[in-house]
């Protein structure tokens, strides 16, 4: 079985307050797996520290078994796809929100407006180019955000509550493109949810943590 | 009252007339005042973002003395760029005082602490969560930076606006540093005091409205830019 994560000794802390202090934890690669708790618990932080945004405080990270260092971050993190609750959208139009990521890693004109075209559609936003970002619903905003990381094509998902402020539409179309992704592309993909039984038919692994620490992790692959 | 009519009317043909002499004062305001404001935003800009997005155990210290610069009368301003720029002083080999070289030194340093502290507090007006937008879509450092420009563009353009306007209005820097010589660095505050305190009413009148006039387009400019922003 294939790593995506590899976390040995992994310490992190807000100033002198530890938030996550993670003695080892493997994370498979292409499968589904679901990091559950109560609030401050650490699974945002987790999450942050698996998108190489934050760095722990002391242990290391390997991704796909290669240890995270400075010079090699940034290419790490263009590797995922990173999509929050209340994602934040750009203060233009729906198309150059998507459009920007893309741009980032030097992809030609043309190219950014087919993956863009076919990122919304995926996401049932097609005709959605010229709207105004900000002048979008919740739902519609949190599909441009999934729209934005699907663009990228990335070899790591991660979704941080992806459901939770959800109409029902929107809800079952984020649960669906989850399921597609895993089964289809094999996709790895790691959701912080709160809600398990929503998620529990297709995702039967999680890491569960209380208080920083992992309790229990459950691979059934 | 007919002694102001008179004057602001004198002062109207003046502008209408083309006069050179106050137009070669409009001219030296705004090279003067371009230049310096320009270098300051292109200085101040990214320390107030960068200011605005570490964390360094001299911030709150620097944050304190850079809304204490931004209070700074610029006769004091004027009085040490002058003890530096002078003949005895450590930079006066260069032959900068009475220049408008040495104006746009001192008018940069007015305007700079203004473009710092207006930028760190419309970078840190923004939504925290932009910033982990951004590094999660995979910007790196430049990339980042220039997406924090454009979502505070609005802002960071009234921050220039700002310190243009403090710029081309003050008098002190101008004054001790230009030398206040006609056709060389002669600009519309320090011609308004020279004249008026000769009884010159009209070209005081005029160089009043062109400042005005001045100040109005910058607003307009901003005002256009907020409706584009929207």
């Amino acid at each position: 079985m294939k790593i995506a994560y590899n976390l040995d000794k992994v310490d992190f802390a807000y100033g002198t307050k530890k938030v996550l202090s993670i003695d080892k934890l493997e994370i498979p690669a292409g499968i589904v797996t679901a990091i559950l708790g109560p609030n401050g618990s650490g699974k945002t932080t987790l999450l942050q520290i698996l998108s190489f945004v934050e760095h722990p405080s002391s242990g290391s990270v390997k991704f796909f078994d290669e240890p995270c260092t400075r010079s090699n971050r940034l290419s790490f993190r263009r590797r995922i796809g990173y999509l929050t609750q209340k994602p934040y959208l750009f203060n233009t139009d729906v198309f150059e929100n998507v459009a920007w990521a893309l741009r980032l890693r030097g992809i030609g004109r043309k190219l950014i407006r087919k993956t863009c075209e076919q990122a919304l559609a995926q996401v049932d936003l097609l005709g959605f180019e010229k709207r105004l970002a900000r002048s979008l619903s919740g739902g519609e905003a949190q599909r441009v955000a999934l729209a934005r990381a699907l663009a990228i094509d990335p070899d790591v998902f991660l979704f941080d509550e992806p459901t939770s402020h959800l109409d029902v539409k929107s809800h079952s179309l984020m649960n669906d493109i989850i399921k597609r992704l895993n089964k289809s592309q094999e996709k790895t993909i790691v959701v912080i949810t709160h809600d398990y039984s929503d998620i529990k038919e297709y995702v039967p692994n999680f890491v569960e943590m209380m208080a920083g620490r992992v309790v229990r992790t459950t691979f059934d692959v | 009252m007919d002694f102001i009519f008179q004057g602001i009317v004198d002062g109207l043909g003046l502008i209408i007339r083309f006069d050179s002499e106050v137009y070669l004062i409009i001219w030296v305001s705004l090279k003067v005042s371009l230049i310096a404001v320009m270098s300051a935003a292109m200085i101040g800009i990214p320390i107030g973002v960068l200011i605005a997005l570490k964390d360094f155990w001299l911030k709150r210290a620097l944050t304190v003395a850079l809304n204490t610069a931004m209070a700074f009368p610029t006769v004091v301003l004027g009085l040490m760029f002058y003890a530096f720029l002078s003949r005895k002083g450590p930079l006066g080999d260069y032959g900068l005082l009475f220049t408008p070289y040495g104006m746009e030194l001192g008018l940069f340093f007015l305007a700079t602490p203004l473009v710092i502290n207006l930028t760190l507090s419309a970078v840190q007006a923004l939504d925290p969560r932009l910033f982990l937008t951004c590094r999660t879509l995979g910007a790196n450092a430049w990339q980042e930076f220039c997406m924090i420009l454009r979502e505070g563009r609005f802002a960071i353009t009234a921050a220039v606006a700002f310190a243009f306007g403090r710029v081309i209005s003050e008098v002190g820097i101008a004054m001790m540093l230009g030398g206040n010589i006609k056709g060389f660095t002669r600009t519309m505050t320090t011609a308004i005091a020279l004249e008026t305190s000769k009884g010159e009413f009209e070209l005081g009148m005029a160089l009043g409205m062109a400042l005005l006039f001045v100040a109005l387009l910058v607003n307009l400019a901003l005002y256009a830019l907020q409706r584009q922003s929207r």
